[in-house]
């Protein structure tokens, strides 16, 4: 009809799709997850069949060399009567409790400091979180050396006129263990600053001047209205503070390599020391699956908690 | 409430203005601090160190510490420097940047755009991966390079990268493509664009951003990563983070410092340069790891 | 060029049946516009036919094929999305001629015909530009050009108007019925807004929870309506609805309306003697449109008109005319209805006015099944049931 005159010779002449092409041959209908198939298998085979592989290697008799005897729990009891293993829970313990503390309040803070509409904001942030971007072996080595008992901070401090002072917690069994967090917190508050600043940012801010018309004092406001309403970024500065920790391995090996002794041993060092330096191949399989369990035990219902309210977010 | 309407402000106003900016500059000290006690002692001399004085500046700038960092520092029996080593990162981590972060690209359009009947169990699945402490494959992975014949090698390392960085960058496409708009892919549908056409010439165009993101995310994590590298080279094939800790361990004899400080900030630099030019990027990765919504 | 007829077609998402069997048929050259409340089913319909969806059950035939296994590229259609669906890092001309790329044209060719179907939709100065520098109006020329440029059998429009400001839609409307004029394509459309329906469409659709409530020309859906929710869905402001007893009589029936304040009133109506006989002493539903009732006042009508009085409650002055807000009688609601003033109106709030009705064009409805008895304006017989209307009346 009339449309010929005004459209697409080109069009007329182009060939129509033939009916066989994507989307009706077979592998066009299952393109999608062909597209993910070597993906899969890769997922399949490295993380879940090693993961496999691994906590079956921890009910094995295997000890230098892999050896695929089935032994049941033996070498979990064993593990868990292990002193030195007992130390890396508990310093596990320690460590994280104090890290995520720590590190959200400081990161919480700074997110409110940051929301008081601050010049250069964009600058005080870059600095906050730059040290994020550093490598742990990095930042381990900087603070061994700023922690120094002789010429670090211990020195300082007397420059400064402390001639009494004393700082030798990296070298002190008792103590080292607090040099960690303190790294720790300095590498990762930032990030949380920035959670929680986001979080901030998405508060409806009629809130806040609804509440100051209403009289509320800035503090109020805080407590009462706004801090409330951060739970969700309370929960994910969490969850990411304790995977930190139970995965935090290179930080320890840089700043005090799980010593003085085994004082600053946490879960993640002893498992190297024993799979690979002691060659106690179960026992480290053993303690690797422990530390799963741990993770696990924390990111699986926050990731089915995540998954499902985005998809409710999605559809509706 | 006057005193807001007309923007003036009080003298308690301005005296906490004061307190908050002094706040601040005392938080940004802090993370600023241990930075430049590596760059000062990094151009101090070695008896410049020993004498103290930890937040001086130094007397006198003495390169040293650098040149030998660079040049001659010690890993093992091996004195090379640096130089090798940083090579070594460069080639794992630039092959461990682009090989998962184009399968991530591919992954995550069909996970989100040609949904399938399991497709969402199998983002779960593979979303896990993304969280397990690497610890639990550590042993099968060595066993399974050595078995084919790539232990200690630079491309076992890669290998090794590339499979666990591919439930992050798939994650990062996933989310990405998600928030596009599905009419775009009914459209490709009645007009007859295929799957692939769509992803290359529409798909693929419009996700740069994440594309960005995927490549720092994998760039930075794989050139700072410690526990793989560590496990899966050896001497020549090592990574810089390898080399840096063995450096500052294994060194005999009076502590140097200088050299310490300055291989650290070596070693640091390219993500740190990584931070400076895309700090938004780097961000929006670490957020995207962390809250998958 | 193709005619559509959809037999019996079912959908359901989980246990929630959307589309409880469609059946319609359109002409070659139709403009079939489907339309319903939020929820009656359009969309899905609509997202079958392009073959997004699936039925369950049922056919789509394009020329008399059935093409429900069909994927949507085979199918020879091209669809306007409500989004515009424009591919964001594509220019312009990208955009148009993105569906020639996927059929081996060449470049040039491709650029000579964006460049043609650009023409032909006023967007050669915008060829080069990307989508996010295009105004919402110019989007949706595009997306338009993008099906242009297809020639499909058949068009189709998901509520392509929705995301314009009030005035751009009015001159959208105007350029879309320009293009079925100047193409004569079969064209579907989706839309909510009654106004779209009646000014483009040859025939409309209205559905309502899945169901085809009524298919006919616009006049006849306008005018005929099959059920009180067509006539109070077709139109705005809606029909007026007053409930009464009928009174069988010489030449017809009286409708005898007790006001909201107790008064009465009558209107003597010219049903067949059969019907009053049914309805004789029972209570019927009668439908009047706004501009069927006026102000008796100050207007005067010829003798098809019967006078009322009825308690005035709002006047809204629009300019051109005047709102007159009047409480309906009917049970249970607290609806409201309108009748349409001369701007000069005397009539004032909060006093009984004369109201003129014309009869020729109510409609009778029966109170419990919601179904139209009787039709004025069908020239004095009544359709005995819905469907009739709809097939006496499309072509």
């Amino acid at each position: 009809m009339a449309i010929s005159e005004h459209l697409p010779a080109a069009a007329k002449a182009a060939p129509k799709p033939r009916t066989l092409r994507t989307g009706t041959t077979w592998v066009g209908r299952n393109l999608p997850w062909l597209t993910l198939l070597p993906t899969g298998i890769l997922g399949a085979v490295f993380i879940y069949g090693f993961i496999a592989l691994t906590i079956y290697t921890s009910m094995s008799a295997s000890k230098l060399i892999p050896d695929y005897t089935f032994v049941g729990f033996e070498q979990w009891v064993k593990l868990w009567s292990m002193r030195r293993w007992g130390i890396a829970v508990n310093n596990l313990f320690v460590f994280s409790g104090l890290f995520i503390a720590i590190a959200t309040v400081i990161g919480l803070v700074l997110a409110i400091l940051l929301d008081q509409r601050i010049r250069h904001e964009g600058t005080i942030r870059t600095v906050i979180l730059y040290p994020m971007a550093l490598s742990f072996i990095v930042t381990g080595t900087a603070w061994k050396w700023i922690l120094n008992p002789g010429l670090g901070i211990e020195s300082l401090l007397h420059d400064w006129g402390f001639v009494e002072a004393q700082f030798d917690w990296l070298v002190r069994r008792d103590r080292a263990i607090y040099t960690v967090v303190l790294a720790a917190v300095w590498q990762s508050s930032g990030f949380i600053m920035a959670i929680f600043l986001a979080s901030l940012r998405g508060i409806d801010p009629s809130i806040m001047q609804s509440a100051m018309m209403d009289g509320a004092s800035t503090w109020r406001i805080y407590r009462r209205i706004i801090i409330p309403q951060l739970r969700p970024a309370f929960f994910t500065a969490v969850v990411i503070l304790l995977h930190m920790a139970i995965k935090s391995y290179d930080l320890v090996i840089a700043l005090t390599n799980g010593g003085p002794g085994t004082a600053t041993d946490l879960p993640s060092t002893f498992m190297y020391d024993y799979a690979f330096d002691r060659s106690r191949i179960a026992i480290g399989a053993a303690s690797a699956t422990m530390m799963l369990f741990t993770i696990a035990a924390v990111i699986v219902p926050y990731l089915y908690s995540e998954l499902r309210s985005h998809n409710r977010s999605r559809t509706s | 409430m006057n005193d807001i309407v007309l923007g003036q402000r009080s003298l308690t106003d301005r005296l906490l203005r004061v307190a908050l900016y002094g706040v601040l500059i005392g938080f940004m000290l802090f993370y600023l601090a241990p930075l430049y006690v590596m760059v000062v002692t990094s151009v101090k001399s070695l008896e410049e160190i020993l004498a103290g004085g930890l937040m001086n500046l130094p007397k006198k700038l003495d390169f040293y510490g650098w040149s030998e960092a660079w040049n001659n520092a010690c890993v093992g029996t091996e004195c090379r420097g640096m130089a090798p080593f940083m090579w070594n990162s460069l080639i794992a981590s630039t092959a461990a940047t682009i090989i998962p972060t184009a399968i991530g690209a591919l992954n995550g359009y069909a996970l989100s755009l040609w949904r399938f009947k399991g497709s969402e169990l199998f983002f779960g699945l593979l979303l896990f991966g993304a969280f397990i402490p690497f610890q639990i494959v550590l042993l099968p992975m060595a066993s399974f390079l050595g078995w084919i014949g790539w232990s200690s090698s630079l491309v076992g390392l890669t290998f090794t990268y590339i499979v666990y960085g591919l439930p992050f960058t798939t994650l990062y496409f996933r989310n990405f493509f998600v928030s596009f708009p599905m009419d775009l892919v009914n459209a490709a549908k009645i007009d007859g664009i295929g799957y692939f056409r769509f992803f290359w010439r529409v798909a693929l165009p419009s996700s740069v951003p994440i594309m960005i993101v995927s490549i720092i995310w994998q760039f930075t994590n794989t050139w700072n990563d410690f526990l793989f590298a560590s496990t899966m080279t050896k001497l020549e094939s090592a990574t810089v983070m390898v080399a840096l800790n063995n450096f500052v361990e294994v060194a005999n004899g009076v502590k140097r410092y200088n050299v310490d400080m300055a291989a650290a900030i070596i070693a640091g630099l390219p993500t740190l340069a990584v931070y400076l030019v895309a700090g938004r990027y780097f961000l929006r990765g670490l957020m995207a790891g962390a809250v998958k919504g | 060029m193709a005619t559509l007829e959809i037999v019996n077609v079912r959908k359901s998402f989980g246990s929630v049946e959307v589309l409880k069997g469609i059946d319609i048929a359109a002409e070659d050259g139709e403009f079939l516009v489907l339309v319903g409340p939020s929820g009656c089913g359009k969309s899905t319909l609509l997202n079958a036919i392009a073959g997004l969806q699936a039925n369950d059950s049922g056919e789509i035939r394009i020329d008399g094929r059935d093409v429900s296994g069909l994927h949507p590229k085979d199918r020879d259609i091209a669809m306007v999305f409500q989004t515009y669906a424009l591919y964001p890092n594509l220019s312009v001309w990208e955009n148009i001629a993105f569906p020639l790329e996927a059929r081996g044209v060449s470049k040039a060719d491709r650029r000579a015909e964006a460049e043609r179907v650009a023409e032909l939709l006023h967007l050669t100065d915008y060829l080069d530009r990307k989508p996010r520098q295009l105004s919402g109006g110019q989007r949706q020329r595009v997306a338009m050009g993008r099906a242009l440029v297809r020639d499909p059998q058949i068009f189709l429009f998901d509520e392509p108007l929705s995301n314009l400001d009030a005035k751009l839609r009015v001159v959208m409307r105007t350029e879309i019925k320009k293009l079925h004029r100047t193409l004569g394509t079969t064209m579907v459309y989706v839309t909510h807004d009654q106004i779209e329906a009646m000014t483009l469409a040859t025939k409309i659709v209205v559905l309502r929870g899945g169901e085809v409530q009524q298919v006919g020309a616009p006049d006849d859906v306008y005018n005929l309506p099959a059920n009180m929710f067509v006539a109070g869905f077709m139109g705005s402001p809606s029909m007026n609805f007053m409930e009464g007893v009928l009174a069988a009589d010489a030449g017809g029936a009286t409708l005898g309306i007790t006001r909201p304040d107790g008064g009465s009133v009558s209107l003597h109506l010219p049903v067949p003697d059969a019907l009053a006989a049914r309805y004789d002493g029972k209570r019927v539903v009668i439908g009047v449109r706004p501009e069927a009732m006026v102000d008796a006042e100050s207007e005067t009508r010829d003798g098809t008109y019967q006078q009322i009085e009825w308690p005035l409650e709002i006047l809204e002055p629009t300019g051109a005319d005047t709102i007159a807000v009047l409480q309906s009688n009917l049970t249970g609601g607290e609806e409201e209805m309108v009748a349409r003033f001369s701007a000069r109106t005397s009539a004032r709030p909060g006093t009984v006015v004369p109201l003129n009705v014309d009869t020729r064009a109510v409609v009778l409805f029966d109170p419990d099944s919601e179904e139209a008895i009787f039709h004025a304006a069908a020239s004095g017989s009544a359709p005995p049931v819905a469907l009739a209307v709809a097939n006496g009346s499309g072509a």
